[in-house]
């Protein structure tokens, strides 16, 4: 466990492990804005500001959310709250956001600090932001002081897959918001918490480009045949934490995908292809591959794909394919294209035959 | 397999170049594949959602059972 030195104004105020600092802290006599300000300030450290906001409810969107603290604002509460989305954060929100933790996105519009006092303003007890892209940056503000709330910021991808949650459940009809807690595991006790998180499976906006370099020349050093070549180098290469899949261990290759429309819910036994990475751990978007018939395509080539590619926009999102006529793995590399960092993956049925959804009037 | 309502894991050709592929692939059954789809919005653009939970059970015996084969070796 790290061991932790806070000092105010010289004079050492907080002494000890990860653990009790966050513990004191949350108990101390301290201003709340003073006492998180210089827990950040001194515990440089990346691993100590990221966190996971977690989904508690509809259970079939469970899940868990990589963010990063703010260089600003309060400790993450413990407690479970709905949590809104408002269109445009750099007003003050429309809808009534009282007591909800509210997600907005960035934008050049306004700044940080503007968005998370017009939360505060609102009556939000936490304010989370989705990045422009899926690296997480330390937000800062210029007059630290205004903002009491606590301030996380996720990644694009999972900010998308949250606003999805939040507006399924709010067009069920059923007058229920989605929940979610952001506090610390540790410190909060939770049942099942979501796991820690370390710098190495989250990207960090600072190390992002040198990652991107890094990977790029690995890449062109070695080109390699699954199952075949530099097998040493296949296990260790990674994507935003994914292992690749390793043909011949069977250790995480089946599982249960759970479905949820907004009003129906659904679980499917799968496999995992012998190729391409492991599944993802957070809830995702998913959406049929369709052809211009709006059928569920072979997705053999991306002809009249129109619909896959107009999501371009909301980066990943899980497509599914027919059986038939290619291989899978033709299958799979036109999922990739069509998105292009877009479709994160390929669910391939088992139906020999295209079927029909529905038909273009 | 033929038999469209058993699961397998999606196999690759010998020597396919599959360094560029970065996402993922599943397989579900015929039948799961058809309720999958009368659930799925029938509106353009949106998306339902799904998550995967690996089946720890499976995974726990299959190291497990790794680990016995390399003591009995």
């Amino acid at each position: 466990m790290a061991a932790i030195q806070i000092s105010c104004n010289g004079v050492s105020v907080l002494e000890g492990d990860v653990t009790s600092a966050f513990t004191t802290l949350k108990t101390a006599d301290y201003p709340k804005v003073l006492k998180w300000r210089r827990f950040i300030d001194v515990a440089d450290d990346i691993n100590l500001q990221l966190g996971s906001l977690q989904i508690t409810s509809p259970k079939a969107a469970m899940g868990c959310f990589a963010y990063r603290m703010a260089k600003f604002g309060d400790i993450p509460p413990c407690n479970t709250a709905p949590i809104r989305h408002v269109r445009d954060s750099c007003r003050l929100p429309k809808t009534a956001v009282n007591g909800s933790i509210v997600l907005g996105f960035r934008s050049n519009e306004c700044s940080f600090e503007q968005r998370f006092e017009n939360f505060q303003d609102a009556g939000a007890i936490a304010g989370v932001v989705a990045n422009t892209e899926d690296s997480l940056l330390q937000m800062i503000a210029k007059n630290n002081d205004n903002i009491e709330i606590p301030a996380v910021l996720v990644g694009l991808e999972n900010g998308v897959v949250l606003r999805r949650i939040i507006q399924l459940m709010e067009m069920g009809g059923t007058g229920s918001f989605a929940t979610a807690r952001i506090g610390d595991g540790l410190i909060c006790g939770y049942d099942n918490p979501c796991p820690s998180l370390t710098q190495d499976e989250v990207e960090i906006f600072a190390d992002a480009e040198a990652k991107r370099r890094k990977a790029a020349a690995k890449k062109r050093a070695s080109r390699f045949v699954h199952g075949k070549l530099h097998k040493g180098q296949e296990k260790e290469r990674t994507i935003r934490g994914r292992k690749f899949v390793n043909p011949n261990v069977e250790t995480g290759a089946s599982g249960t995908m759970h479905f949820w429309n907004g009003n129906q819910e659904g679980s499917f036994k799968y496999q995992l292809a012998k190729f391409g990475l492991h599944v993802p751990d957070t809830p995702q978007q998913v959406l049929w591959g369709s052809d211009r018939f709006m059928v569920i395509s072979e997705g053999c080539k991306t002809t009249g794909m129109e619909k896959l590619a107009s999501l371009r926009k909301f980066e990943r999102v899980w497509v599914i394919f027919a059986r038939g006529t290619c291989s899978y793995t033709v299958k799979t590399k036109v999922a990739q294209s069509i998105g292009a960092a877009g479709a994160w993956m390929l669910l391939v049925l088992e139906i020999r035959e295209p079927h029909v959804v529905c038909e273009r009037a | 397999m033929n038999n469209v309502n058993k699961l397998m894991r999606m196999p690759f050709s010998e020597g396919e170049d599959l360094s560029n592929i970065e996402i993922s692939s599943v397989l579900i059954s015929k039948k799961s594949g058809e309720k999958l789809l009368q659930m799925l919005p029938s509106a353009s653009n949106e998306p339902a959602i799904v998550r995967f939970e690996v089946d720890k059970e499976k995974a726990k015996k299959a190291k497990q059972s790794k680990k016995a084969r390399k003591r009995k070796y």
